[in-house]
C-alpha cells in the first residue's frame, strides 16, 4: 500500500473525478451488505449517515483518507511484519468509511457476548474443578483431552472471583439473512483493541462534522473499564494493589498494542526478565529496589510464562510465576488453561455449555459446524468438500485451513487425505458469505467482506466495548480479513439509541 | 519506575545526543574558513578519531581520508555503531520500547527524524544540500530534548533522560577537545589563520562561538578556550555545567529510590566533581591537557558503567535487598 505524506497531498486532488463517494455503488448479489439493501438504496437505519458521507466527492475523500494513514504512521500505530534493523513496519491498512451497527442490533449482540463469555467462564471453571459437565456427558471426554490447550497441571486452582476470561475477543461474521453468528472465540490474550481506539481517534480528525452528527457511541473509557476490571481480581487490596502488563517485547508484532494499554492505564510494561519471585511472590526491579506485583495482564502465551512448568528454554516467562499464581499471591489475566476452551473441537458445544451452565437458548447463532471425529459427519464433509471450509483444530490466523471453493483439484484431493488420516485433527463448516461493507478501493467505493471482534471485559461483571474491531478482506472476492495475509481494518460505529 | 525502562530513558537521550552533536559537528567541518586549505587528512580524519572508530574506518577504507567518504561513513553506514543513521535508529528503538514513558511528541520527533532518513527525502537533501541536512538533523536534537524539559512530567524518567543527555555531552565536549588539543599554543594569543579556524572550529562544534564572543574580548589565548570549555558554568556545552547538571538529575533519581541502589554511582560522580573543581583556575595546555581529557573521558565512561549496573541490571541487588529486608523483619 502507498503511504502518502501530507507534502505530497496536493498534487493528488481532482485524480479521482468527480463523482461523490457513495454515487453507483452496488453491493455484491445474494450478499449481505451492512449501508445498502439489495436494489441499491441505503439501509433505513443507517440512511442519514450514508448521505454524510455522500457529500465527499472521491478527490476530497482520498485526500482524507492519505490524511488519515499519514497520521497513523507518524504516530508509530504500525506492527512489524518481520522486525528487522531496517526497520519495517507498516500500518495496519485503515479504511475510512465506518460501518456502522443500529443500536437495536448491538443491544442483541451485547447481551449475547455476556451470555457465552459467562458460561465459558463457567466452563472453564468446572473443567478445571469438578468436572460436571463430562460427568453428565454433555461433552465428550475426548474433545478436552484429545486437543492441546488443558493443562492437567492446573487442576484445582481457581482463579480470582472464578474468572478465568478477563478479557476476550469473540469475532462475529454476518450471513446472507443479516443475522450475526460467532466465528470463534478468542480467550487467551485476544489483540486489536487498540486499532479500535486509534481508528476513532483518527476519524474523529479526519471527519469531525459527520461524527459529531452521527450519534456514534464513545469507546474511549476502554483502558479505564480495563483497569478497574484487573483491580477487581487483585488478591490484595485494591488501594496497594500493583498491576503491569507483560509483553514478549519490542520485536513482538503486538508491542504496540502492549505499550499502548500499559500507557492508557497508567501502569508499568514489563518484560518477563523484569520479573523475578521471590518466596512465591512476584516481584518487579526498579530503581526504587523489588516492588510487589498483583495482577499481571500478560501477553505471552500459556507455553511460555513459567519456564519451571511448561517451554523450559522460554526466555520470555517468569521462573516460579506459576508457583506464586497457585499460592493465590498473583492474578493473571488471561488466567493460564484457557486454551481448552476456545480451540475450535470445543467450539461447536459451546451452546450447549449456555443451556447446560445457564439453563437459557443462546442469543447468539453460530455457524454450523461438523466434527471429523464422527464418522458420519465427515462422510458428510468428504463428499461436500468443495463449498466447506475446512479447519485444523489447533490452527489459527486463518492458517492450516482449505476454502473448498477457491481450492484446485489437487489441494482438494489432498486434504481429503489428510481428513482420512487423521478426522479428529478437523472440523468443518459450510461456507458463510461474509457480509460487505463500502470500502475504499483504488479511486472508488467497493464491496469487501468484514467480519467484527468485538471486546468483553470481565471482572466482578462484565462490560462490552461498543463496537470492536471490524477487520476488512482489501482483495476484491477476498474472504481473509487477517492482517497477516492482507486485511485491513474499519472503525465500528454503535449508533446511539433513540434517546430517552 | 522499571529498572530496564530507566535504561531505555538515559539511552535514548544519549543517543538522540550523540546523533546530534555528530551533525553538528559534520556540519561545521564542512564550512570550516573558507580560504583555508587544509590537507583532507588533517580535515577530515580528526572526525574519525572523535568518533572512536579509527580502527574500524581503516579496516573498511584503509588509508582513503576523502572528505566523502568520512561524511558518508559517519553519516549513513551501519556498521559504524555512531554514525547518525544508527544512533537514530537506537534512539527510536529505545523510544519504541519505552512509548508508554515518553511523551508522544517526543515519539513523534524521533519517529518521523528515522522515517525521513530512512524512507528517502533525507538522502535526497544529503545530496542537494548537505549543510541544510545536519542542520535539520540538529534542530530535531534540539526539538528532542526542548519536548522532554516541555512535555515531560517533572519526575523519575525525565531526571533519567537528563542524565544520559548531560553524561554523553561532558564525553562529547572532552572528546573533542582531545583530538584539537596538540594545536593549541602554550602560549599567547592565537594568531595563524589555519589554527585560528581549528579553533573557531572547536567553538562552533560545542555551539559556543556566540557565548564565547559575549564573554571573550580580543584575539582568544589558549588558556581561555580551554577554561571556557572546561569550566564556564553557564555555558551548555562546558564539562563542568554538564556534570553538575547530571549530579543535580542523579540526587533525583536517588530521591525516588532505595538508598541501597546509586551508591558506588553518587560516590564517583562526586570525585570527578571534585576534581574538576580543583583544576579550575589552571592553565592546562599541551601533554598535560592531554592526559587531562583522557582522564575524563574514562572516568564518564565509569560512571556510565557504573549506572548501568546499579540501576538497570540491578538483579543481585534487588534480591539482596528483599533477603535483608525480610532477616529484619524477623529479627524485630
Amino acid at each position: 500500500m502507498l503511504i502518502l505524506m501530507p507534502a505530497d497531498q496536493e498534487q493528488t486532488v481532482g485524480l479521482a473525478g468527480d463523482s461523490t463517494l457513495l454515487d453507483g455503488y452496488r453491493p455484491l448479489p445474494r450478499t449481505y451488505d451492512e449501508l445498502f439493501r439489495g436494489d441499491g438504496a441505503p439501509r433505513e437505519e443507517v440512511s442519514d449517515l450514508v448521505s454524510e458521507l455522500n457529500q465527499f466527492d472521491r478527490s476530497e475523500f482520498m485526500m482524507r483518507q492519505q490524511l488519515a494513514e499519514g497520521a497513523l504512521f507518524r504516530g508509530g500505530v504500525t506492527f512489524s511484519v518481520y522486525s528487522d534493523s531496517r526497520g519495517q513496519e507498516k500500518i495496519f491498512p485503515f479504511d475510512l468509511i465506518p460501518r456502522v451497527i443500529p443500536a437495536r442490533v448491538w443491544d442483541t449482540i451485547e447481551r449475547g457476548l455476556i451470555q457465552r463469555v459467562t458460561a465459558l467462564n463457567l466452563f472453564l471453571t468446572d473443567l478445571y474443578g469438578e468436572q460436571r459437565i463430562m460427568k453428565e456427558a454433555k461433552l465428550p471426554e475426548s474433545v478436552v483431552f484429545g486437543t492441546t490447550g488443558y493443562l492437567k497441571e492446573l487442576r484445582g486452582l481457581r482463579p480470582a472471583e472464578g474468572v478465568f476470561v478477563n478479557i476476550a475477543g469473540i469475532d462475529l461474521i454476518r450471513g446472507r439473512d443479516g443475522a450475526f453468528l460467532v466465528l470463534e472465540d478468542n480467550l487467551r490474550t485476544p489483540s486489536g483493541v487498540s486499532y479500535v481506539l486509534e481508528n476513532r481517534v483518527v476519524m474523529q480528525r479526519v471527519f469531525p462534522g459527520v461524527f459529531r452528527r452521527s450519534r456514534v457511541r464513545p469507546v474511549d473509557s476502554y483502558a479505564a473499564r480495563l483497569g478497574d476490571a484487573l483491580m477487581s481480581v487483585s488478591p490484595r487490596d485494591p488501594g496497594e494493589s500493583r498491576i503491569v502488563v507483560l509483553t514478549p517485547g519490542p520485536f513482538n508484532s503486538a508491542y504496540f498494542e502492549h505499550s499502548f494499554l500499559a500507557r492508557q492505564m497508567g501502569c508499568d510494561l514489563v518484560q518477563g526478565s523484569d520479573l523475578f519471585v521471590h518466596d512465591k511472590r512476584v516481584f518487579v526491579k526498579t530503581t526504587a529496589g523489588p516492588q510487589r506485583v498483583d495482577v499481571i495482564y500478560r501477553r505471552i502465551d500459556d507455553d511460555f510464562l513459567d519456564p519451571r512448568v511448561f517451554n523450559a528454554s522460554s526466555v520470555l516467562g517468569v521462573p516460579g510465576i506459576l508457583e506464586a499464581y497457585a499460592a493465590g499471591n498473583v492474578t493473571l489475566a488471561n488466567a493460564p488453561g484457557n486454551g481448552v476452551a476456545d480451540n475450535k473441537a470445543v467450539y461447536p458445544f459451546v451452546p450447549d455449555m449456555i443451556r447446560f451452565y445457564l439453563a437459557e437458548e443462546p442469543i447468539l447463532g453460530q455457524v454450523e459446524t461438523y466434527i471429523c471425529a464422527r464418522p458420519k459427519e465427515c462422510d458428510h464433509v468428504l463428499a461436500n468438500l468443495k463449498s466447506m471450509v475446512v479447519k485444523a483444530v489447533d490452527g489459527s490466523g486463518g492458517y492450516g485451513m482449505l476454502f473448498g471453493p477457491r481450492a484446485s483439484k489437487a489441494e482438494l484431493a489432498e486434504f481429503a487425505d489428510k481428513l482420512r488420516d487423521d478426522p479428529e485433527g478437523y472440523i468443518a463448516q459450510p461456507v458463510v458469505e461474509l457480509s460487505t461493507c463500502p470500502t475504499w478501493a483504488e479511486g472508488e467505493a467497493a464491496p469487501r467482506r468484514v467480519d467484527l471482534r468485538p471486546f468483553v471485559l470481565t471482572g466482578k461483571s462484565s462490560w462490552v466495548l461498543p463496537g470492536g474491531l471490524t477487520r476488512v478482506a482489501l482483495k476484491a472476492g477476498s474472504y481473509v480479513v487477517n492482517s497477516s495475509q492482507g486485511g485491513g481494518s474499519k472503525d465500528t460505529w454503535v449508533l446511539e439509541g433513540p434517546s430517552s | 519506575m522499571i529498572s530496564r525502562v530507566a535504561g531505555n530513558c538515559f539511552w535514548l537521550n544519549r543517543y538522540m545526543e550523540r546523533a546530534g552533536s555528530m551533525a553538528r559537528l559534520l556540519r561545521v567541518n564542512r564550512s570550516f574558513i573558507p580560504g583555508v586549505d587544509l590537507p583532507h587528512l588533517q580535515r577530515w580524519h580528526p572526525l574519525v578519531v572523535v568518533a572512536g572508530e579509527e580502527e574500524r574506518y581503516r579496516r573498511h577504507f584503509g588509508e582513503d581520508e576523502n572528505g566523502e567518504t568520512v561524511q558518508e561513513y559517519l553519516t549513513w553506514d551501519r556498521r559504524n555503531s555512531t554514525s547518525i543513521v544508527e544512533s537514530v535508529r537506537w534512539a527510536r528503538e529505545n523510544t519504541r520500547t519505552a512509548r508508554e514513558i515518553v511523551s508522544s511528541e517526543m515519539w513523534e520527533t524521533v519517529n518521523s527524524l528515522w522515517h525521513w532518513l530512512q524512507t528517502g527525502p533525507g538522502r535526497r537533501l544529503y545530496r542537494s544540500d548537505r549543510d541544510h541536512f545536519y542542520q535539520h538533523i540538529r534542530q530535531m536534537g534540539e526539538l528532542f530534548h526542548g519536548q522532554a524539559d516541555e512535555t515531560m512530567l517533572n519526575g523519575e524518567p525525565l531526571a533519567f533522560m537528563r542524565l544520559g543527555r548531560y553524561l554523553e555531552r561532558a564525553g562529547q565536549t572532552a572528546r573533542l577537545m582531545d583530538v584539537h588539543y596538540h594545536t593549541f599554543p602554550e602560549e599567547g594569543p592565537i594568531d595563524d589563520p589555519i589554527r585560528l579556524a581549528q579553533w573557531s572550529a572547536l567553538l562552533r562544534s560545542c555551539s559556543a562561538t556566540e557565548p564565547f564572543q559575549k564573554r571573550v574580548f580580543g584575539t582568544p589565548t589558549a588558556r581561555e578556550v580551554v577554561s571556557f570549555l572546561l569550566f564556564e558554568q553557564d555555558l551548555p556545552r562546558s564539562v563542568s555545567h554538564c556534570l553538575r547538571a547530571a549530579r543535580h538529575s542523579l540526587v533525583q533519581v536517588r530521591g525516588y529510590g532505595s538508598n541501597r541502589i546509586g551508591m558506588v554511582s553518587t560516590a564517583l560522580l562526586e570525585a570527578l566533581l571534585s576534581h574538576v573543581a580543583l583544576r579550575e583556575g589552571h592553565t592546562i595546555v599541551g601533554g598535560e591537557l592531554h592526559d587531562e581529557l583522557t582522564y575524563l573521558v574514562d572516568s564518564v565512561s565509569d560512571l556510565c558503567a557504573s549506572i548501568e549496573q546499579e540501576f538497570f541490571q540491578s538483579t543481585e541487588l534487588q534480591t539482596q535487598i528483599l533477603v535483608e529486608a525480610s532477616s529484619a523483619a524477623a529479627q524485630q
